[in-house]
């Protein structure tokens, strides 16, 4: 995999939901300028209405878009994709037991996946699927409600593997999770990044969880990005007053999930250098 | 208000149109009624002369065409048997169903009511259980059947009351009763249920703190509030109540809309049939209309919604 | 169950080996009795009983055995062409058990899936077919009953056909607002992104998840179908000799309600207790099946 490479490319993305019943449209998306690079983790970071899942599913290409272009490795998404292309963007949502059918147990749905995309997923067996999440066998016969928050949580994080997406859309995926079963989901998509090179656009409103995880981040205001840059930088020398607040907002001030390091150091230097240049850029756009 | 008048009438309008003519299709789209009216007997001519008058020769696009302008002329066409339009002949039956409705209705009401405050007020007790199995029952039982014990218990065994025919008030006590099951047992377990809904919120216990009498309290606070959903039941009861009146009619031989019909039905007088079904989907309509905007007269959240 | 898997969920409903709740046992309270009725009746050829067209004249008017003039040999009495009541009764169950539930699945099969479809779909086909639901629940449902079978003639399979248009509209309104809700879940979008064609989505996910409603509504369907076929039956309209159903029996005790009122009075009992037991059936599958009491 080459280091750098841009997987998703949005531009000048804007999103406006029309209004119903009277109520005004509303603006959730306003000129999003946003790329992850192959074998990153990019965070975006906002409080609730800023516009980070309408900005999610349309990069799926299951959203609304007003304005703007996505670009997903090629793939400009839409809703009557190529089962191909459709594969290649996948998403976990925040919910874990509401993003499994409950009447399906979990080896029926895998079942149904192979069927589907009979190329794609003759990669992995069921078994080493699992283990590849940290789960055992056992819940391929289980039904969602038998199965715990976080191992719910594993499971749509394996459905999304199995069809080894080009681009992993990761909204809020830990925000229904207690604090221990957080830190081992977030660990696990670490670890799919370094081990699979998994690309990941990771959506919080949990500094905390955002500073464990992201290489970069973007923060997310009424729409619009306001600023962005390496995680580290940004959350040490916070530039936008309202990124300054949503530190403060966190207890103690220093945002950090116990047992997991900010990432930051450890990305590769090339690619370190390309972030903090964007990070400028957009500060300087929006200062 | 008016937008709201305006925009529910058209939505009316519209149901009706949709209704009849599905009514149409279902009824004429399926088959000609011509072999139905005269019997195995009909020589070939005969078939073909009563086709040709009924305007059954024409494609079904073209007799679908002459249905609708027909019906927004109000022309409801003419009955094959009386020699009368149709919407005559309904006209001399209405006002024996309404009398019919009107008072299955009020006994409804009359008995329905009280029947659910006073379930609703001792929630699980006897008079609460008794009233839920009655309107179970009620809801379970063939309203002819009960018609007939009834005339066989109160005509036959009794003499109390004539078994049919409409003289007088005596002879409406039974059919009114029969009818009035339904729409009872419904208005009871609604009332109910909206009763104890209103008991539970808080403005009632207020009222209790302020020392106000039990029955008071009932009357004042909670009725109101209680007595909407029981204003939509009896709007769609009055539609279903011209549903049930056709077996209760039948049973009590009572002359009226229901009768009407099955006697069209027996003399196979079709174009009759036809137009008592539309007449009784706009009586439908028109009642549910009324109560859709006396709901939005009453509660203005519903006005906006629209 | 290992301690992993034990989360709160586990205790919901649909868990193995929970204590039967007071749901499950009025289930089974109400669906046996009406189970052992429908077996009697669907067995009634099965049965030591008496041919239930059988005329005898010289044991006319027979009433019930335990009644004055009553015989053993005619438990419930005869008729006044002395056909033996419980043979017809058994017999005429038979038809109007198998009538009813042709009819309830005729009008649940086009209404499910039109509630499907609509909910599922929204925009114009919801339009559309919403329109035609409260079009169709505007009509008085006995009148077009009449119009169709004027038009029609008498037979079993028109019979069939109106029972159907009583339910399928009640269907496809209950369905398309659950399925309204039911889309709006995750892995409905899961699905979605996965690529799962629509109809594989409709009939493959939607469907089993709204299994639990459309059996409560198919249940109590029912009921309204008994009744719905003993109108018509009753004015002449559905079932006609030489078949039997509990209906047609009634517009034969009509005719001699003053001489035979056993007769009469036999089949309405045997109506309005096995609606009874449907309504009540239904309502404790309700409860049972109730999403508010299920933890996923
Ligand atoms: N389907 C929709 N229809 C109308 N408005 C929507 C819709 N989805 C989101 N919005 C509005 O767009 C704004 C952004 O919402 P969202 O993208 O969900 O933000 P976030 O995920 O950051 O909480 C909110 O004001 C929300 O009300
Ligand atoms: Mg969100």
């Amino acid at each position: 995999m080459v280091a750098g490479r841009t997987i998703l490319d949005v531009k000048a993305l804007s999103i406006v939901h029309p209004g119903r019943r009277g109520k005004p449209a509303s603006t959730a998306v306003d000129g999003v300028d946003l790329s992850v690079g192959a074998g990153e983790i990019v965070g975006v970071v906002g409080e609730s209405g800023s516009g980070k899942t309408s900005l999610a599913m349309a990069v799926l290409g299951l959203g609304r878009t007003t304005s703007g272009s996505i670009d997903v490795d090629g793939i400009v998404p839409g809703p009557r994709l190529p089962l191909d292309q459709r594969a290649a963007i996948q998403m976990v949502f925040q919910d874990p037991h509401g993003s499994l059918d409950p009447r399906q147990s979990i080896g029926r749905g895998l079942r149904e996946l192979r069927r589907l995309h009979k190329a794609r997923t003759g990669w992995i067996s069921d078994e080493d699927l699992l283990s590849r999440v940290g789960l055992s066998g056992d819940v391929l016969t289980r039904l969602p409600h038998q199965i715990s928050g976080g191992q719910a949580q594993r499971v749509s994080i394996a459905r999304a593997l199995l069809l080894r997406p080009t681009l992993l859309l990761a909204d809020e995926p830990t925000s229904a999770l207690d604090v221990s079963v957080q830190a081992q989901i977030l660990r696990l998509l670490k670890g799919l990044r370094d081990e699979e090179g998994l690309t990941i656009l990771f959506i919080s409103h949990d500094l905390a969880v955002v500073r464990s995880v992201c290489d970069r981040v973007y923060v997310m205001k009424s729409g619009r990005v306001v600023e962005s840059g390496r995680t580290g930088e940004v959350l040490e020398r916070p530039q936008h007053p309202y990124t300054q607040a949503l530190l403060a907002a966190v207890p103690g001030g220093d945002a950090r999930i116990p047992g997991l390091e900010a990432p930051a150091a450890e990305a590769p230097q090339v690619l370190r250098d390309e972030l903090s240049q964007s990070r400028l850029a957009t500060a300087g756009e929006t200062a | 208000m008016i937008r709201l008048i305006l925009s529910k009438t058209a939505n009316a309008v519209l149901t009706l149109l949709i209704a009849s003519s599905l009514a149409f299709f279902l009824a004429r789209g399926s088959g000609s009624p011509v072999r139905e009216i005269l019997g195995d007997s009909a020589t070939p001519e005969q078939v073909a002369q009563l086709t040709a008058e009924l305007g059954l020769d024409k494609p079904l696009i073209v007799q679908y065409g002459q249905f609708l302008l027909d019906l927004v002329s109000f022309d409801l066409g003419d009955s094959l048997r009386y020699g009368q339009s149709n919407l005559e002949l309904i006209a001399g039956r209405l006002p024996a169903s309404i009398e019919l409705a009107l008072f299955a209705l009020l006994l409804a009401v009359a008995v329905g009511v009280p029947l659910g405050i006073i379930a609703a007020m001792r929630e699980g007790g006897v008079v609460d259980r008794i009233a839920s199995m009655l309107a179970l029952l009620g809801q379970s039982v063939p309203l002819f059947w009960l018609g007939l014990m009834l005339i066989l218990l109160f005509a036959v065994r009794l003499g109390w009351f004539p078994a049919g025919q409409n003289d007088g008030i005596d002879s409406l006590v039974l059919p009114a009763v029969t009818l009035s099951t339904l729409p009872m047992a419904q208005i009871a377990r609604l009332t109910r249920s909206s009763m104890s809904e209103v008991l539970h919120e808080g403005f009632i216990s207020a009222a209790r703190a302020r020392g106000l009498a039990g029955w008071r309290i009932i009357l004042i606070h909670a009725f109101r509030p209680a007595s909407l959903p029981v204003v939509t039941i009896v709007g769609l009861q009055a539609g279903m109540l011209l549903s049930g009146a056709v077996t209760v009619e039948y049973v009590f031989a009572w002359p009226g809309l229901g009768s009407l019909a099955t006697q069209a039905v027996q003399t196979r007088d079709f174009p009759l049939v036809q137009s008592i079904v539309v007449f009784g989907a706009l009586v439908f309509v028109l009642i549910n209309l009324a109560v859709d905007l006396l709901y939005g007269l009453v509660d203005p959240r519903i006005r906006e919604d629209a | 169950m290992s301690a992993l898997t034990r989360t709160p969920a586990t205790y919901g409903a649909g868990s193995k080996g929970r204590v039967p709740s007071r749901g499950t046992a009025s289930v089974i309270a109400f669906g046996a009795p009406l189970a052992c009725i429908a077996l009697i009746a669907l067995l009634a050829p099965l049965l030591p009983l008496s041919n239930p067209n059988a005329q005898v004249l010289s044991e006319a008017l027979r009433p019930p055995a335990w009644l004055e003039g009553g015989d053993w040999s005619s438990p419930l009495g005869t008729d006044q062409l002395g056909r033996d009541v419980l043979s017809r009764l058994v017999f005429g169950g038979q038809l109007t058990f198998v009538i009813a539930f042709t009819g309830m699945v005729a009008g649940a099969v086009p209404g499910i899936l039109l509630g499907l479809l609509a909910g599922y779909r929204r925009g114009w086909v919801d339009a559309v077919i919403s329109r035609l639901v409260e079009a169709q629940l505007a009509l008085p449902f006995i009148l077009v009953a009449i119009a169709i079978i004027a038009a029609n003639g008498r037979s079993l399979p028109i019979l069939v056909a109106v029972l159907a248009l009583v339910g399928w509209a009640q269907y496809a309104r209950v369905i398309r607002a659950e399925t309204l809700s039911l889309r709006e879940r995750p892995f409905v979008l899961g699905l979605r992104c996965a690529g799962v064609p629509t109809w594989r989505i409709m009939l493959g996910h939607l469907l089993p998840n709204l299994a639990g409603s459309a059996t409560v509504l198919a249940t109590l369907q029912m009921g309204t179908i008994v009744l719905a076929e003993s109108a018509l039956s009753f004015l002449g309209l559905g079932v006609v000799a030489p078949d039997i159903s509990w209906g047609a029996m009634l517009a034969e005790g009509r005719e001699q309600l003053t001489l035979a009122w056993w007769v009469a009075l036999l089949p309405g009992l045997a109506i309005t207790a096995v609606v009874l037991l449907v309504n009540l059936f239904g309502d404790a599958l309700r409860s049972r099946f109730d999403p508010k009491k299920r933890s996923f």
